[in-house]
C-alpha cells in the first residue's frame, strides 16, 4: 500500500519522467502532484486533462462499452503523457508525464499499473 | 441541500467543516484557498475574528470544483466557531449542507473534544431532518507525538464516518484529499436528489457569506433579546423585599 506522496515519489523513479499527478477526475482538482519544473504547469494539467477521461468516459457510455478504461496514451513530439484511472477510489486518475527521448513505455506503462494498485488514500 | 445559482448556471452546494475550537478548521480552508487559487474569486472571508484569530462567526470561502454532470459546480466551504459560547451560530451554519467534515484533533483530549462536537453536530442533523448527509472524519495533527492513527481515532466515536483522513493541516497534508472525499460524497447525493432532472429544479441560490453574516447578527440580537426579556421576567418575580435582606 502506498499513499500519494509514495506514489507520485515512484512514479518520478520512471527513466524520463517530466511530472506526475493523481487528481479528481470530476472536479479536475489535484490530490497531489510532483516534478514539471519548467515544462509543464502539473496543476492545470490535472485540470485539462480530467476533461480527457470524463470525454472518454462519456464516450464509452454513449457506445455503450461497459468495460473501464485501464489507461490512455497521449504521444506528443517529444513526450508521452499516460492516464490511468484508480480502481480502488474510481474518481480519481493517474496522470505521467515521461520525456519521449528517454523513457521506456512499456515499462511506464507497468510501473503505472503496480503503483495503481498499490496506491491507498 | 444543494442549490441552483440562475446567475451563473451553477449547482451549488455547501460543505461545512465542523469540530471544536483549535481542531484546525481555519486551517484548513485557508490552505485550501493556497493550494486552488485559481478557483476561488475572492480569498477566505471572516467577518469577525477574536485578537487570537480564533473564529466567531465563520470563514467562507468559495470554490469552482469541476462538474456535477454538465453543470458546473460551486462549493461554499464554511467552518464553524468552534467555542460554546457560540453554539447558535454553529447551530445555524449547519442547516441545510450537502456535506460536513468533522475535524477532530488526533490526541487523547482531542478526541474526546471531538466526541462532544460529534454529540452537538448529530442532535443538529437530526433536529433539521439533515440526518442523511455525509459526514468525513478528518483525524487532524498527526504530527502529534501523542498522535493516534486515523483509524484508532475513529473508532473512538459512535458513528461510522463515510470516509477518515488522516490530516497535518498546518503543512497541509490530508487537506486536499479531505475536501475531494466530501465533495465527491455531496456530488453523489446532489446527483441521487436529481434523479435525472435538470438543475433549474433545484432549490434557488442560498445566501451569500455577506447575507449570512447579517442573518447570524439579527439572530444575535433576537438571542440577546430574548435573554433580556427572559432576565426582566425573572426579575419581576422576585420579591424586591427579599433582596434588601
Amino acid at each position: 500500500m502506498a499513499d500519494a506522496k509514495k506514489t507520485l515519489d515512484e512514479l518520478m523513479k520512471v527513466d524520463g519522467a517530466i511530472g506526475a499527478v493523481i487528481a479528481d477526475w470530476e472536479s479536475g482538482m489535484a490530490l497531489g502532484f510532483t516534478g514539471g519544473q519548467g515544462r509543464l504547469d502539473m496543476e492545470l494539467a490535472a485540470a485539462g486533462n480530467c476533461q480527457v477521461v470524463k470525454a472518454k468516459m462519456q464516450t464509452m457510455k454513449s457506445l455503450g462499452i461497459s468495460g473501464s478504461i485501464q489507461d490512455i496514451l497521449i504521444t506528443l513530439d517529444d513526450q508521452m503523457h499516460l492516464i490511468r484511472p484508480s480502481k480502488t477510489m474510481p474518481s480519481l486518475f493517474i496522470y505521467l508525464a515521461i520525456d519521449k527521448a528517454k523513457g521506456n513505455l512499456a515499462l511506464a506503462r507497468m510501473k503505472l499499473q503496480t503503483v495503481e494498485a498499490e496506491l491507498r488514500v | 441541500m444543494a442549490r441552483f445559482d440562475a446567475s451563473t448556471g451553477e449547482i451549488v452546494v455547501r460543505i461545512v467543516y465542523d469540530g471544536l475550537g483549535t481542531a484546525g478548521k481555519t486551517t484548513n480552508l485557508r490552505f485550501l484557498h493556497a493550494a486552488f487559487p485559481s478557483r476561488a474569486d475572492d480569498a477566505v472571508i471572516v467577518p469577525e475574528q477574536t485578537r487570537g484569530g480564533r473564529t466567531l462567526y465563520f470563514d467562507w470561502l468559495e470554490l469552482r470544483v469541476g462538474h456535477l454532470d454538465e453543470w458546473p459546480l460551486r462549493a461554499q466551504i464554511v467552518s464553524v466557531p468552534g467555542q460554546f459560547v457560540y453554539a447558535a451560530r454553529r447551530f445555524r451554519l449547519l442547516q441545510e449542507i450537502d456535506g460536513v467534515v468533522l475535524v477532530c484533533e488526533s490526541s487523547e483530549p482531542g478526541v474526546r473534544a471531538g466526541r462532544i462536537a460529534w454529540t452537538f453536530l448529530e442532535k443538529t442533523l437530526v433536529g433539521s431532518s439533515n440526518g442523511g448527509v455525509p459526514i468525513v472524519l478528518q483525524a487532524n495533527k498527526q504530527d502529534l507525538v501523542d498522535a493516534m492513527s486515523p483509524e484508532e481515532v475513529a473508532r473512538r466515536f459512535d458513528f461510522v464516518p463515510a470516509a477518515v483522513v488522516g490530516a497535518q493541516a498546518q503543512s497541509g497534508d490530508g487537506v486536499r484529499l479531505t475536501l475531494l472525499r466530501v465533495l465527491d460524497l455531496a456530488r453523489s447525493r446532489t446527483r441521487a436528489t436529481l434523479a435525472g432532472r435538470s438543475a433549474e429544479t433545484l432549490p434557488p441560490h442560498r445566501e451569500t457569506a455577506e447575507q449570512m453574516y447579517q442573518s447570524l447578527l439579527i439572530e444575535d440580537g433576537a438571542t440577546s433579546a430574548q435573554l433580556t426579556d427572559a432576565l426582566e421576567s425573572a426579575l419581576a418575580q422576585v420579591d424586591p423585599g427579599s433582596l434588601q435582606s
